[in-house]
């Protein structure tokens, strides 16, 4: 048995599975009040990844304020969907459907249009050093510790991920706000009788779920790069991560995230890395088939 | 009539609600038409009515929660026909809806909080919540408690605290008597009395349980099929043996 | 000139792929993401059949797998077909399960990303990343297809605008027919074919079969016009292309698909002549900026279903309209009268039903006499509804029975409850608003092989003139009620009363015995209740046995002979509605002592 190669595979997985929970969370906490199938949610991981890449490069920013651009650059945009997009086919009493295929259209321009402004290649995160040189943000040590090796990157995933989950539950649950989230979620009657605005919920969870998403794009373009077509495809990992660990509440989502990424390192092993996706996927399909509610979650009432 | 600060309000006999005219529905569904009632301050008014016959819809659309298709609905003698339900909820006006008028997954400490969302001094918050569970003690018991695990008559308990945590002039009250045992009805019904003839709130009840709602309305409306068809005083609908043919 | 005719055959093959994904989702309003992929199992699959064996091979192609089993074209044509409808089987079998709709956008979604991942690395049959090359052009008695001559390609331009003609007539008559009509309810609303006893089931799972089928198809002449792929070419984004084409079209227009597909398709060669390279992302900009704007400002396409150019002469209006009486005469004819006073049609006995601790039904037994209209009343909470839903099979009771002309039916399916004779109405209507009103009656009416796709296929004379007698039969109810003349309108168009008039025929095509109607007048504008009124009276002019749930004691005077009088779930008394509102103790119970 290969021990030291499955301890690394072991935490691998649990930096990938945070990171997992950390996209999970994101989108769980906007499709859990609103049900929209926010594919969308793409773009302000990908905003936040080319705000701070173009902000070190072109404006010359410092790595803390290129970031801070890059979040802001996530909410903004976030915003901007919601108001834009979905609120118009809401206003229209528009079907679930019609929200999802403008997310859909979302979706498929704004990546390509990142494209045209920014090209095809790959940009790194760099900043501008004090010696006026274009470099690389920040120093990504790799930290060996017995069998396992680990970075600097990996170590922060596993630290911000789990903050920020538990953040937002605690401010789902122990905050007035938060539990106005809850109130408009379990009981919209009652929520409207109480004067909870649902226009304000949904824009403070579309912002708080676009900044948790820009921070996983900041990650991305910190550890890799900047690419048009990155955030589609970590976008569906949050999807599968909700649908698979229980779509009623986000700490199974992040679990689920976190299972997520334990059996795609795992099978990384034993299947190779190209049967990775398909783990994931088939993992969701039969959580579908067998148990729609997710691993977690509590059966449809 | 205290009002939202704890002052006292002098009253004027206008109108403190009325509707003239109003027509509301779902989509193509026509619930209610051509509504005409009034509500003065201080006055609890009854409005009874077979199943489906438009009382949720009607009570929905004075707060603001349905759009109206026809007529006007004046609050203090001014139109609220643009208004919003978000609007309502913190102008005076409180909905107490007939089925889950709480919030279960919450504590009674948690839900109250919500009955005063719309609360500008944050900090009566506290004297307020004391003041309800005074008037009903079981909340203060079990203040920690989730709401779903209450009774249907301590759930009702829950959810007219919840509508008195603003102090509100008009209490819209849908079928308060639905999921409380017989036995229990009456007494909750003259809580409602007392509560209200001692702010001078002015209440519209809906209700099909005509026995408990004649007994303390100062008036009443019969809505049948969406028209209102009967107009009389308390006093007149305490007397009248004939219901049938108005349900 | 072979360029245009290589542009020509990829515009062919969207709207091909497009108008199959239309039948699912503009007909029977199922999402699917995974038409890509299924395109792509039937090129493969294609590929694998028509590839030389190994042993003739000349030269291995240099990529990929290049041999397979030799048979001509039209056997993988064939084979495509097959391999992608049972494919599809996967993806439908826990589908008609799912109620919920985004978790067939999800499911979609995984087997098009699973899907195409797995292709990527069976390099098995699929020949992994570098995919399939060297596959033999179709050959027709010598004459070559092949694509890469320009005589060849614009023959295959011509043979692929054959097969797109095919699958646009395939698709329109399947959507015209009944076995069409069955999806449109379908979309609507989820629980209303039981109810009329047609089963969901073998539709959805058709539709799904035939959706992906046409994709197999296609993908079969995808393989034979390129002659080589990869897994890339079937990729989510081709997935989301053809979702475009259907919705900028129009959902449930096949015009409107032409269209999308014909914009879409030209969209790549024009923008490449004005931006070089940078007509890929411009591309998705404008399809995915498209599909923004027309969902916030026209959602329903570009040509909305229903409109757009009528090839064929439809009937606008019903030219002659039969009168009431006319219908009267003509549906008591037909329907076997029976005999009032014979032993009770339906009899519910000791039934009980609870959720969770609340009992909702404590043991009611009551009789509806034959030939008459009971009404069901009491009380808010009473149970009407659920005893409704137990009579009918949508709920099983706890304990008790039903019997219907002294036979046990207790908890029955809903669709066999209806086959033995009993249909229900709804509360909320369930007019299914986007067909027309002639449509949504001649669903209800039992016995139309034109519902089964081997009928429809092998014996249409036969369905041809069964649907005129449906029709006919239909139109005669309509009659009945007084809207025969907005017959071939949309639905969605007529007031509320004329809606619930709708239903009513609608429930009286179903030919049942015993119709169960669930609070006929509640929502009707008081102008129009009278009609209702008289509507349901002629149930009872016509011989059926009518049981209603009604809160308006006053409507049930005038409606009902008999009363079931319910209170908390058990009966309370029976009799006359004048003789139970004559006693105390119920108008007690009714409105508070």
């Amino acid at each position: 048995m290969q021990f030291e190669l499955l301890a690394q595979l072991i935490v691998s997985g649990i930096v990938l599975g945070s990171f997992y929970a950390l996209l999970g969370v994101s989108f769980g906490l906007v499709y859990q009040t609103s049900k929209i199938f926010h594919l969308a949610n793409a773009i302000p991981f990908a905003a936040a990844a080319y705000g701070a890449v173009w902000s070190a490069s072109t404006l010359r920013f410092p790595l803390w304020l290129a970031l801070i651009f890059g979040l802001l650059m996530a909410v903004i945009f976030g915003l901007l969907i919601l108001v834009l997009g979905y609120f118009p086919v809401m206003a229209r009493n528009g079907t679930l459907l019609a929200l999802f295929l403008v997310s859909l259209g979302i979706s498929v321009a704004f990546p390509n249009l990142l494209q045209i402004v920014f090209g095809t290649e790959n940009i790194p995160l760099k900043t501008y050093g004090a010696d006026g040189e274009l470099g690389s943000a920040f120093d990504n040590n790799v930290y060996t510790w017995g069998f396992v090796t680990i970075t600097t990157i990996d170590i922060l995933k596993i630290v911000v991920a789990w903050l920020v989950v538990f953040g937002v539950v605690l401010f789902v649950n122990r905050t007035r706000f938060g539990r106005s989230i809850t109130a408009l979620r379990t009981n919209p009657t009652m929520a409207a009788a109480v004067g909870i605005s649902t226009k304000t919920v949904y824009i403070v969870v579309f912002a708080l779920g676009s900044l948790i998403a820009g921070i996983a794009g900041l990650f991305v373009a910190a550890e890799f790069v900047a690419n048009p077509i990155m955030a589609i495809q970590w976008t569906l990992i949050g999807f599968i991560a909700v649908f698979f660990g229980g779509i009623g509440s986000l700490l199974a989502a992040s679990v689920g995230g976190l299972i997520l990424g334990l059996l795609s390192s795992l099978s990384s092993l034993y299947l190779g890395v190209q049967w990775t996706p398909v783990v994931v996927f088939g993992a969701l399909f039969i959580t579908l088939l067998v148990r729609p509610q997710g691993l977690l979650g509590k059966a449809a009432v | 009539m205290i009002g939202l600060n704890g002052e006292t309000l002098t009253v004027d006999v206008k109108n403190l609600l009325s509707t003239k005219g109003l027509t509301a529905g779902y989509g193509k569904r026509r619930v209610i038409t051509n509504i005409d009632l009034h509500v003065l301050p201080g006055e609890i008014v009854g409005i009874l009515g077979h199943n489906g016959a438009g009382k949720t819809t009607l009570l929905k659309s004075v707060f603001r929660m349905l759009p109206i298709d026809a007529g006007v609905i004046e609050f203090r003698g001014v139109s609220i026909n643009k208004s919003t339900s978000v609007k309502t909820a913190a102008s005076g006006m409180s909905y107490t809806p007939a089925e889950r008028a709480i919030f279960r997954d919450l504590t009674v400490t948690q839900n109250l909080e919500l009955g005063a969302h719309a609360l500008k001094e944050r900090g009566k918050l506290g004297e307020r919540m004391d003041e309800v569970m005074a008037i009903f003690p079981i909340l203060g018991e079990r203040k920690s408690q989730l709401a779903g695990r209450f009774s249907g008559g301590q759930q009702r308990q829950l959810s007219l605290g919840m509508a008195l945590m603003l102090h509100p002039e008009l209490m819209l009250l849908d079928e308060p008597s639905l999921g409380i045992s017989p036995a229990v009805v009456n007494s909750t019904f003259q809580t409602i009395r007392d509560l209200t003839k001692e702010r001078g709130t002015s209440v519209l009840i809906v209700e099909q349980n005509v026995k408990a709602v004649t007994t303390i309305a100062d008036r009443v409306y019969v809505l049948r099929n969406g028209e209102m068809v009967l107009e009389e005083t308390g006093e007149q609908a305490r007397q009248r043996t004939e219901w049938w043919h108005l349900f | 000139m072979g360029y245009y005719a290589q542009i020509a055959i990829n515009i062919l093959i969207l709207i091909s792929l497009s108008a199959s994904l239309n039948l699912l989702l503009g007909y029977a309003g199922r999402v699917s993401m995974a038409q890509a992929v299924l395109f792509g199992v039937g090129a493969f699959t294609a590929a694998r059949v028509v590839l030389p064996p190994p042993d003739e091979t000349t030269s291995n192609a240099v990529s990929g797998i290049g041999y397979g089993l030799g048979w001509p074209w039209w056997a993988g044509v064939i084979c495509a077909i097959v391999v992608t409808f049972l494919a599809a089987l996967v993806i439908s079998l826990p589908a008609v399960r799912l109620v919920r709709g985004e978790y067939l956008i999800l499911l979609t979604l995984a087997f098009q990303l699973g899907g195409q991942q797995v292709m990527t690395v069976a390099t098995g049959f699929t020949g992994g990343p570098f995919g399939v090359a060297g596959v033999p052009s179709i050959n027709i008695g010598g004459v070559s297809f092949s694509t890469l001559k320009d005589d060849g390609a614009i023959r295959m331009a011509l043979l692929m605008l054959v097969v797109t003609i095919v699958i646009l007539a395939i698709a329109y008559g399947l959507g015209e027919s009944p076995f069409g009509r069955l999806l449109k309810t379908l979309r609507e609303h989820d629980t209303l074919l039981p109810a009329l006893g047609k089963n969901p089931i073998r539709p959805e799972l058709l539709i799904f079969g035939i959706t992906a089928g046409i994709a197999g198809g296609v993908g079969a002449f995808f393989a034979f016009s390129q002659g080589a792929m990869t897994p890339v070419n079937f990729n989510l984004d081709l997935s989301i292309i053809i979702i475009s084409v259907v919705v900028l079209g129009g959902v449930g227009s096949l015009q409107g698909t032409i269209l999308g597909a014909v914009f879409l398709g030209l969209l790549e060669p024009v923008l490449r002549v004005v931006l070089g390279d940078d007509a890929i992302p411009w591309r998705a900009v404008v399809y995915g900026g498209a599909l923004v704007l027309m969902m916030l400002l026209r959602p329903a396409g570009i040509i909305p279903e229903g409109s757009g150019i009528k090839l064929f002469r439809r009937k606008k209006t019903p030219g002659e309209v039969m009168s009431s009486t006319e219908a009267l005469d003509r549906l008591s004819r037909v329907s076997a009268a029976s005999v009032p006073g014979a032993k009770p049609a339906l009899e519910v006995i000791d039934l009980t039903k609870a959720f969770g601790g609340l009992v909702a039904v404590g043991g009611a037994s009551f009789s509806i006499p034959t030939g008459e209209i009971t009404a069901l009343i009491g009380p808010n909470g009473a149970g009407k509804t659920t005893i409704f839903n137990m009579i009918t099979g949508s709920m099983k009771p706890d304990s008790g029975k039903v019997l219907l002309n002294g036979i046990d039916i207790t908890g029955l399916s809903p669709v066999k409850v209806e086959r033995d004779g009993i249909a229900r109405s709804f509360q909320d209507v369930r007019i299914c608003e986007r067909i027309t009103v002639l449509d949504n009656v001649m669903v209800a009416v039992p016995h139309q092989p034109g519902e089964n796709l081997s009928s429809l296929t092998f014996r249409p004379l036969y369905t041809r003139q069964r649907e005129r007698q449906v029709r006919e039969r239909a139109l005669e109810c309509l009659a009945l009620f007084g809207v025969a003349d907005k017959a071939y309108v949309k639905a969605g168009e007529l007031s509320y009363g004329d809606q619930k008039l709708v239903a009513i025929a609608r429930l009286l095509a179903t030919d049942c015995d015993v119709l169960l109607l669930d609070e006929p007048t509640s929502g009707v504008d008081p102008a129009n209740v009278e009609g209702v009124m008289q509507g349901v009276s002629k149930l009872r002019d016509l011989g059926r046995t009518v049981c209603l749930v009604e809160h308006s004691v006053h409507f049930v005077l005038q409606l009902a002979d008999r009363a079931v009088f319910l209170d908390q779930g058990i009966v309370i008394d029976q009799g006359t509605v004048q003789e139970l509102i004559d006693k105390q103790e119920l108008a007690d119970l009714y409105f508070g002592s």
